[in-house]
């Protein structure tokens, strides 16, 4: 089996969330995939880690490995720990470029979109601005910018 | 005894589905709802009557002026003011309490004192201490009982010499406490400070006569008794109106303006620079007439057996822990939930048509230095809401609390 890119999981997670069903079932979906995101250590969890403009507390951690993205991230609340779960689920472990290339539709195209506040979107923009920073700047190092 | 599904019927609202589920608004400290008839108050208005008020000479200013005075002088009945240059329209307990400590500063010195109460919402507490900060005076915040009570004996010690202002709040909105506001009243005077009364919470809750409380000032919003958004009252009483300087100016509260110099109009126009929400505070009058003929006491009582119900069904449920036990506890409540996040556990509950709140209720002292937590959930309750509606809450919440509970 060939190599999964973001976009394919991606499409497989909004597919599980159209199963789902209505907004409290694609609720509890994403609460699932929450439950599913290893924990990060205490250790981890330290202020620098922190992502500004997140209601709940978010912990994150993106770099690039040698034009591998690495990503894991831990939330103080399980609604925010499935996004990462997902994000995680799409981009560590992926070639930087398949990052860049990757539009975020897990949002708009399920129940989420009417299921988060603007606070809770504002959250989530935070953290996948986050990964693009990282792999924008992963890409101009490798152009010798 | 209230007829509460008549009194349904005059708030649409209450029968839309949220989420394929029927609504039970339980989220009334943050707002309340506005009925059909302080709705169609707006309506007549700008259907019929509107123009901007004390500037015109044609008809439609002179009865849209009418219109507006009338509800001044309601507001003054309202609350059991001597009279209606007692009642200033602002836009709402914040934009009055903010009002009261601009327009206080000048009599503040290094050392002199303001007090407020650990209860506060940030609306009762940030002007007064940037008050403090800008002025030198000291700014103290006093602790609870145990329960959840303001400790009156830290009141009294409190009180030096030098105490200028006490700010309180007559009903907490995290907690339901209700203050002995009368005592705290007598308290603050006998120090000869001046109190203000933060009426945001209590205005359902019991008959305000502020006159007989003795305030020398009483703040509260229209949207949380059936009102629109964006209007509220400060009480100012007599004695101390000349002790309140104005701090926004501009049309309207001006007698004569030259380069030179300004002068004022008397109060209340000192106090409402620029156009007035007129419309709002029409509305107000009107949600007011609404209040008196459902009947205030009635509401009062039936909204307190209410909030005691909930407080009993939610005791029931396992790892859910109801915050403070006061002596009277009116319109709300917060909790917390074992291994659970407010955010998860509101935000799921919402799904099944629960309206909850949750985070940090503009209390974040409260929480963090008293209770030592960052976020609560909180139910509150009004008079169109039904006991069928707790169970159903605390059902929902039963059902949801596993789900929602992390690392067990």
């Amino acid at each position: 089996m060939g190599m999964r890119f973001p976009w394919d999981i991606q499409n497989d997670i909004i597919a599980g969330f159209e199963e789902a069903g209505d907004a409290f079932n694609q609720f509890t979906y994403l609460l699932q995939l929450a439950s599913e995101l290893p924990e990060l250590p205490d250790s981890f969890k330290k202020d620098e880690a922190l992502v500004p403009g997140c209601q709940s507390q978010v912990w994150l951690y993106v770099t690039d490995d040698n034009g591998i993205m690495r990503m894991q991230g831990d939330s103080d609340t399980l609604m925010v720990r499935g996004v990462i779960r997902i994000l995680a689920s799409m981009f560590d472990s992926q070639p930087i470029d398949a990052v860049l290339k990757t539009r975020i539709e897990f949002i708009d195209d399920t129940e989420l979109a009417s299921i988060f506040d603007s606070k809770r979107k504002a959250g989530v923009a935070s953290i996948v601005e986050m990964i693009g920073t990282v792999a924008a700047r992963a890409v101009r190092v490798d152009a010798g910018c | 005894m209230l007829e509460v599904e008549k009194i349904r019927r005059d708030f649409p609202i209450l029968s839309r589905e949220v989420w394929g589920h029927s609504l039970v608004y339980l989220d009334n400290a943050a707002t309340t709802q506005v009925p059909e008839s302080v709705l169609q108050t707006a309506l007549d208005h700008y259907r019929c009557n509107n123009a901007n008020v004390h500037r015109g000479i044609h008809r439609l200013s002179e009865l849209s002026t009418q219109s507006y005075e009338q509800a001044r002088q309601r507001m003054a009945g309202f609350i059991g003011a001597p009279d209606d240059r007692c009642i200033v329209f602002t836009r709402g307990t914040t934009d009055g309490i903010n009002m009261a400590a601009c327009g206080l500063e000048h009599l503040l010195k290094p050392g002199d004192r303001i007090i407020v109460s650990m209860l506060e919402h940030h609306s009762n507490m940030v002007p007064w201490q940037q008050c403090a900060r800008r002025t030198g005076a000291d700014f103290i915040a006093v602790g609870l009982t145990e329960e959840g009570d303001i400790d009156l004996r830290a009141l009294e010690e409190a009180l030096v010499p030098r105490t200028k202002v006490v700010a309180i709040s007559c009903c907490s909105n995290v907690l339901g406490t209700v203050t002995p506001i009368e005592r705290i009243v007598a308290m603050a005077h006998e120090a000869s400070a001046v109190c203000l009364l933060d009426g945001a919470q209590i205005m359902r809750h019991r008959l305000i006569d502020v006159q007989a409380i003795g305030c020398d000032f009483f703040a509260f919003s229209g949207h949380k008794m059936m009102g629109p958004t964006g209007i509220g009252v400060l009480y100012a009483a007599p004695p101390v109106q000349n002790l309140l300087d104005p701090c926004v100016f501009g049309g309207e509260m001006v007698d004569r303006v030259s380069l030179r110099e300004t002068t004022f109009e008397a109060a209340p126009l000192r106090y409402e620079a620029g156009t007035p929400n007129y419309v709002g505070a029409i509305m107000l009058g009107a949600a007011a007439d609404y209040l008196e003929s459902v009947g205030r006491a009635d509401i009062a009582a039936y909204e307190d057996e209410l909030i005691a119900y909930a407080e009993t069904r939610l005791k029931g449920i396992c790892g859910l822990h109801i915050l403070g036990n006061p002596q009277h506890r009116s319109g709300c409540l917060s909790f917390t939930v074992d291994h659970v996040h407010p955010f998860d556990l509101c935000a799921l509950a919402d799904k099944l048509g629960i309206a909850l709140r949750s985070g940090t209720n503009c209390a974040q002292p409260l929480l963090e230095d008293v209770y030592g937590i960052p976020y609560v959930s909180r139910l509150s309750v009004a008079f169109y809401n039904t006991f069928d509606e707790i169970d159903r809450a605390a059902d929902v919440l039963e059902q949801v609390i596993p789900l929602v509970c992390q690392g067990f």
